[in-house]
């Protein structure tokens, strides 16, 4: 495999993994998570932007650890998978929602063609995205 | 006489203790931020910038951090509560185009039902729980192993906004002056998505289907979910029913009935008279029916009408041989007489609205009406900035009486100078701009749902903006109350 060929294929692979998180409900993204981190290893090509060059090179196996651990903290950050139940002496019940659960949550923002900023909400990224492409498309006839 | 004093010692003790428990309740609320951001990133970005409009951090991350506790400090000094309402705080790299971003998203991470001091059986905020329940109710409940899953409220923003490649150019502001010019002011961007967290938000119900969230607080269920405190004001005047007595199905409905979901509590209903009334068309004829007030939407395209004054005479645009549509072509000789220095009454259909408005200015028109070509309103949308003249949508059923009232005022005049209608523009006496016809106003509710933003905000139509519309509009102040605002409002009406 050349450097563009593995270039490339980390592209590819990055680009599935945010189209698959974005599209994925929650109870889902918990089974993903586990596929991507063993895409992820599979294929652990990854590149870096050299501090001193600018250009784009193999990561060294330090930097790839750096990511791994990042990617990690990242996806632990953004998405809990499921609801915790709770409950207190006095009786009262609750629940530590999820990502996916809470309610106007998202906010999106999208340049319009006329240069202008529409934000929307959604109770996910992709609802938010849904409803700003929603609001950037105005009827026109 | 002992007893006497027994009872005014339990009197003074009554009082004593009424006035401990009114102090409690007036507390300021306390806002503790804590952040997730590791070293270098986030809050504690060392990047240095200027100072900017009254933020005086000398650092990307302290200037984000100074926003969080100026915003964090409008909350306290708004709501009361004696406990703490704790936020979770990250700065992450949230996807991105270069024309469109993810800016951050917030909301209640905890929820609670059948605590003391709250309604029996109804999902709360956490925050607003502990405030009723006087006691942080995830006090002694064990973490979920993040560090911060018992927080009342969790935020994310995006970290890269901005830069190559994530909405390129358009930063948050992070200045505290409003002054944010085409950039994004972070600080009603937090003070709103911090509302939504506090409660302004229907939380447990998913629009999409209608359920609620169960007991258990485990899943989103057809039958058996408890409602949230949010649903106790949510009044379909169609259905002519509350949220908590509709099925899923009647929520679904609901969620997308434009313009007919009232908030009916009663600090939000009084602070209700703040909104502005709404503008209209008025028409004047000689002739009986054509004196009407006509609602309209103002074109995305060409100058606002004039909000007072006369716009003009209607006149008629009559179809012409091989037209493609209403409109849609050069106006004929007969047509561009009719219109010169009128309002063209045109209906929807066939070509964009940007063509049938310019067309009608190139005959000489003063304005256009367009009208529908299916039910309700549609404000026209489009760009043309070579239109120089207002146009508005109206109704199809509008459209259709004043074409009506025009030709029955013609008889009313002379042959040199027939009768006509005259249009203008005024204020509806009754109805004001984001309520319903009771004053009460109304919850976004598009016609297509928007999930997660259906509901949980004020309507569009509010005038002047609200800061808890969908859109955060340049001109909101960071005031949550009549006459600014009616954010605050809610707030009491949910607990606070």
């Amino acid at each position: 495999m050349t450097r563009t060929q593995s270039l490339a294929r980390s592209l590819a692979a990055c680009a599935g993994l945010a189209l698959c998180a974005a599209a994925l409900p929650a109870a889902a993204q918990q089974t993903e998570q586990t596929d991507q981190a063993a895409m992820q290893t599979a294929d652990a090509v990854t590149v870096t932007r050299d501090a001193t060059t600018g250009k784009l090179r193999a990561s060294t196996a330090e930097e790839q650890a750096n990511m791994r651990a990042l990617k990690a903290k990242s996806m632990m950050r953004v998405a809990t998978p499921q609801a915790q139940q709770k409950f207190h002496a006095n009786g009262a019940r609750g629940a530590r929602l999820t990502d996916e659960m809470l309610s106007a949550s998202a906010q999106v923002a999208v340049r319009t063609p006329d240069g202008k900023i529409v934000i929307a909400h959604g109770a996910t990224e992709a609802e938010a995205k849904a409803n700003a492409a929603a609001a950037t498309h105005p009827v026109t006839e | 006489m002992r007893t006497q004093f027994v009872s005014r010692q339990a009197a003074r003790s009554l009082i004593a203790a009424a006035c401990a428990l009114t102090c409690l309740g007036a507390q300021a609320a306390t806002i503790n931020i804590t952040s997730r951001d590791p070293a270098g990133q986030g809050f504690n970005d060392p990047t240095p910038v200027a100072p900017v409009g009254g933020n005086t951090g000398t650092t990307l991350g302290q200037q984000r951090w100074n926003v969080y506790k100026y915003v964090a400090g409008i909350w306290e000094q708004n709501l009361q509560s004696d406990v703490t309402i704790n936020v979770s705080a990250g700065w992450e790299a949230l996807t991105c185009t270069s024309t469109s971003a993810t800016l951050g998203s917030a909301g209640a991470w905890n929820i609670w039902h059948d605590f003391p001091g709250g309604k029996p059986g109804t999902w709360y905020p956490q925050a607003l729980a502990n405030k009723l329940a006087h006691t942080n109710l995830s006090a002694d409940q064990p973490d979920d192993g993040t560090g911060y899953g018992n927080v009342d409220i969790k935020t994310q923003f995006n970290a890269n906004l901005g830069n190559p490649g994530c909405l390129d150019g358009s930063h948050f502001y992070l200045g505290l002056d409003g002054k944010a010019g085409s950039d994004i002011n972070f600080v009603e961007t937090l003070l709103h998505e911090l509302g939504h967290g506090l409660g302004f938000s229907v939380v447990s119900v998913n629009t999409s289907n209608g359920y609620r969230i169960n007991a258990a607080g485990t899943n989103y269920v057809a039958t058996g979910g408890l409602p949230s405190v949010w649903e106790q004001f949510m009044f379909d005047n169609t259905a002519n029913k509350s949220w908590l007595n509709m099925t899923s199905a009647e929520r679904k409905a609901s969620a997308v009935n434009n313009l007919q979901l009232a908030w009916t509590g009663a600090n939000a209903v009084s602070g209700a008279t703040m909104l502005k009334h709404i503008p209209i068309v008025q028409t004047a004829s000689p002739a009986p029916g054509g004196n009407r007030n006509v609602d309209f939407a103002t074109a995305s395209f060409g100058p606002l009408p004039p909000s007072s004054g006369v716009l003009g005479t209607l006149a008629i645009v009559a179809p012409q041989t091989g037209e493609l549509g209403p409109g849609c072509d050069p106006f004929n000789a007969a047509n561009s007489a009719a219109v010169k220095g009128k309002v063209a009454i045109i209906s929807r259909g066939a070509c964009n609205f940007s063509l049938k408005v310019k067309n009608a200015q190139n005959a000489g028109a003063v304005a256009v009406l367009l009208a529908n070509n299916t039910t309700g309103i549609q404000p026209p949308g489009g760009t043309d900035g070579t239109v120089t003249i207002p146009a508005v949508g109206i109704s199809q059923a509008d459209g259709d009486a004043l074409r009506a009232a025009v030709t029955a005022a013609i008889p009313y005049g002379s042959r040199s100078k027939p009768g006509a209608v005259t249009a203008s523009l005024a204020v509806d006496p009754v109805r004001t701009a984001g309520a319903d016809i009771k004053g009460r106003p109304l919850l976004y509710t598009p016609s297509t749902l928007a999930p997660g933003s259906s509901v949980s905000h004020w309507d569009v139509s509010a005038s002047p903006n609200l800061l808890m519309e969908p859109n955060i509009n340049p001109d909101l102040t960071t005031t949550l109350t009549p006459p600014y605002d009616l954010t605050l409002p809610v707030m009491k009406d949910i607990g606070w």
